[in-house]
């Protein structure tokens, strides 16, 4: 599954799509990739509701930390 | 091992651990972004007028917009996936008691691993022959530190799996201490996802 979807990204990457669909769709497939790994691969999924509370804390600290500094400097993702 | 949280307090401190290191790689990553595309020349004494960051993509002259290889970097990142498979069937077989299995899954696990760090300093080379450097200009910068960091993470996680196979060959590891392949699994597994992010922000994404 993981593999096929690493093949689909690669696959975009040379098709002559827009770049805010081709932007849109990397990003959605690369979470979808970061969750199958996160929620069965590390056991997310069926372990204690703390490990979820302190991981998702700390990705959404990262994400803050992102958005602030991208928004100050006027940096942009794509 | 009983405690107040309920679980193990090896287990939360990883946990604690790679939620830091979300924070690491988050604010490598952000710098990336910023900097990526960038040209920027240092500051003379401090005096921000003189700090020039033109958006031409040129290294020495050169574009380097297709300094990426993305095929090689493809493959690069399907090699660090199916390690993170492999480490799945390690702790599993350990989970079930088969230390044989466990080993040759680890071995597997710890050999792709090497692979990927291989993969990364060949393209470092490559880039380095091609003129880019830490030096260069801040895409250079960012692009080697946040790369770097994360090949480093994954050396580390080569050197452990290394230490798990050598700890196992001493009968040191049995299903009882699962733990300890589960505790390198989720470290082995942030790496990756870590890659997995990387991989789609820095190499599919280009300014």
């Amino acid at each position: 599954m993981l593999a096929i979807i690493t093949a689909v990204e690669v696959a975009l990457y040379y098709l002559d799509l827009s770049r805010n669909a081709l932007v849109g769709l990397l990003l959605a497939l690369s979470a979808l990739k970061f969750a199958l790994v996160v929620l069965w691969f590390m056991h997310l999924r069926f372990d204690n509701r703390l490990f979820s509370t302190l991981f998702v804390g700390g990705i959404v600290l990262a994400i803050g930390i992102f958005t602030v500094a991208l928004s100050t400097v006027g940096g942009k993702l794509v | 091992m009983a405690t107040s949280t309920g679980v193990d307090n090896r287990k939360l401190f990883m946990w604690l651990f790679l939620a830091s290191e979300c924070l690491f790689f988050g604010s490598l990553i952000a710098a990336y972004l910023l900097y990526r595309g960038q040209h920027g020349v240092p500051c003379m004494d401090g005096d921000l007028s003189t700090c020039v960051f033109p958006t031409d993509r040129t290294i020495n002259g050169v574009e380097y917009e297709g300094i990426f290889d993305i095929p090689f970097t493809s493959v690069s990142a399907f090699v660090l996936l199916m390690s993170s498979v492999s480490m799945v069937l390690a702790l599993a077989a350990i989970q079930r008691g088969n230390v044989r299995a466990m080993r040759i899954w680890l071995f597997t696990t710890a050999a792709l691993g090497a692979l990927f760090v291989g993969g990364q300093a060949f393209e470092f080379t490559e880039f380095y022959r091609e003129g880019l450097t830490l030096e260069t200009n801040l895409f250079g910068t960012t692009f080697y530190v946040l790369t770097g960091f994360h090949g480093a993470h994954v050396t580390i996680g080569v050197l452990v799996l290394f230490s798990l196979l050598i700890w196992s060959s001493r009968g040191k590891i049995q299903a009882k201490d699962s733990l300890n392949i589960e505790l390198a699994g989720l470290y082995w597994h942030f790496v990756d996802i870590v890659w997995i992010v990387i991989f789609t922000l820095i190499y599919l994404i280009q300014p």
